[in-house]
């Protein structure tokens, strides 16, 4: 595994609601960032 | 006990068990695309909801009730990773792993593929489908094979046309949600050398110790 592309939570409360409404992606993204770590090999 | 010792599941239970045992869950949330787990700190942790093949009633046979999570101890759910059998299980396990995993370094925020430098001389080979990722790929002129377990969304190769593709990939785009499948260890061992391999997705584990080399 070279690169891990995940998520950083901000509004924790926000994003669980959605999640438990059937939500997905895009309706989160205001809630979280998108986060980046390259390995090395 | 640890049954999966030496997997990637059985390590991110070895990682995070001690942190574990000092929290409990505060809070569930079970979609239909992603699952959601919030410990009594706050932080909260998300996996993709499996699709699994049993019926609603089936599941619900082998799955603890919703509102009878919250106060358990996070090393209780966490604890399932190790147990496979029940993706639904497994998923909520990895969500409570990701809300457990503080990872406070990122060498960059927002679309990875700003940073992969893809080139019309890249095979690219994305296992599991990310809709907003293919336009932006065959824009750069890469060939793109979409691996999937649904017919409808990619290829569903055998065994040994899928290791064909991935021995000959030079970027490989994983959905993390391969480790609620139990597959991603198979996948990586059929990678030949790619340039760069990817773990993708709001259910990455972004706990880089977990995927070093041994």
């Amino acid at each position: 595994m070279t690169h891990l592309g995940g998520v950083r939570i901000r509004e924790a409360a926000a994003v669980l609601d959605i999640v438990a409404a059937g939500g997905g992606t895009r309706a989160m993204r205001p809630f979280l960032e998108m986060t980046n770590l390259f390995l090395k090999g | 006990m640890n049954n999966s010792a030496g997997t990637l599941a059985g390590r991110l239970y070895d990682f995070l068990r001690e942190e574990a045992a000092a929290r409990r869950i505060a809070a569930v949330g079970i979609g239909a695309i992603y699952m959601a787990v919030r410990l009594d700190n706050g932080a909260l942790g998300l996996a993709a909801a499996p699709v699994t093949p049993w019926s609603p009633v089936a599941q619900a046979a082998v799955f603890p009730p919703e509102e009878s999570l919250p106060g358990r101890p996070a090393a209780a759910l966490l604890a399932w990773l190790t147990e496979g059998g029940d993706p639904w299980r497994t998923a909520l396990a990895l969500a409570t792993a990701n809300a457990l995993i503080r990872q406070e370094r990122s060498d960059f925020d927002g679309d990875p593929l700003d940073h992969f430098q893809l080139t019309a001389a890249d095979r690219v080979v994305m296992v599991g489908r990310f809709t907003p990722l293919l336009t932006r790929i065959e824009a750069t002129g890469a060939a793109l094979t979409v691996l999937e377990k649904d017919p409808a969304k990619g290829m569903v190769l055998t065994p040994g046309d899928r290791r064909g593709r991935l021995q000959d990939c030079t970027l490989a785009i994983i959905t993390a949600t391969a480790l609620l499948y139990g597959d991603l260890e198979d996948i990586l061992a059929d990678l030949g050398a790619p340039r760069l391999v990817s773990l993708l997705g709001p259910s990455t584990p972004m706990l880089p110790p977990l995927f070093a080399p041994r």
